[in-house]
């Protein structure tokens, strides 16, 4: 049987596994509130009574809110999110990670990486 | 600002000078303290772990003729017993690409301003409005 996905105007999200989602952007955005709810929402609607692993891929560019960073943060994710991959390719966004993990600090376990695959890897040393 | 203390490292007193102007006009609270010496603020900081368990700001110059910025890093990096208190942001009057992209390898560092130094700028970084 197939894997469910969902399809927003500017994002991917599928399920990978029985409990891993990948939400990837794919466009250029000015990532806003707005948005990262839709996105937590669609995820939820993918897993409704399971918490997950979330694999975000973000290569494209992306402004994101100040807002967003709060959101990220947020207890609210805490209860639907295992664990938190960030795949990451341009410097603007891994600076902004590094403001997120320090100033933000997230309960969440939440690591960087440059591709999908490096992030299953290290979700799948978590499970 | 939820930092006690913030460090200015500037091999240049001058800059030393208008940035801890500006940063009293940020915050009245908070303590400034200026190096224009690289080294003398590695030894400060690795010797002092009062310091190292307080929630500090440093801004960086990256360009000192003793040290660049970078290599100051990594020597707190390897020398200091905790750096998870300390939040770097560095200051260049370059805004080099290379530069930039270095600062991603180092957790610690959570933004870059180009100088000069203002209020609206250091907000902008740490507010986390890229």
């Amino acid at each position: 049987m197939p894997f469910k996905s969902t399809e927003l105007s500017y994002c991917n999200i599928r399920l990978l596994g029985d409990n891993i989602i990948c939400c990837a952007f794919t466009k250029d955005v000015h990532y806003t509130m707005d948005m990262a709810n839709e996105m937590f929402d669609a995820a939820n609607a993918l897993l409704p009574d399971t918490k997950y692993y979330l694999i975000t891929v973000m290569h494209v560019k992306l402004k994101p809110q100040k807002e967003v960073f709060d959101f990220y943060a947020d207890t609210k994710r805490e209860k639907k999110i295992i664990a938190e991959a960030f795949c990451l390719n341009s410097a603007a966004l891994k600076l902004m990670a590094n403001f997120y993990f320090r100033v933000k600090r997230p309960n969440i376990p939440s690591r960087v990486f440059e591709t999908e695959a490096d992030a299953l890897s290290w979700i799948n040393t978590l499970r | 600002m939820n930092y006690a203390r913030i460090f200015l490292l500037d091999d240049n007193d001058t800059t030393n000078f208008y940035n801890t102007d500006v940063l009293s006009d940020y915050d009245n609270h908070v303590q400034i303290t200026a190096f224009t010496n690289p080294e003398e603020f590695i030894t400060f900081f690795i010797t002092n772990k009062d310091v190292q368990t307080e929630k500090s700001l440093l801004l960086l110059d990256i360009n000192m003729p003793e040290k660049k910025g970078f290599d100051v890093v990594e020597e707190l990096e390897e020398n200091a017993e905790s750096m998870d208190e300390l939040d770097i942001i560095m200051v260049s009057s370059s805004n080099l690409k290379i530069d930039f992209e270095k600062s991603t390898r180092f957790p610690n560092i959570i933004g870059y301003i180009e100088k000069p130094l203002t209020a609206e700028k250091l907000n902008k970084v740490l507010s986390g409005e890229f």
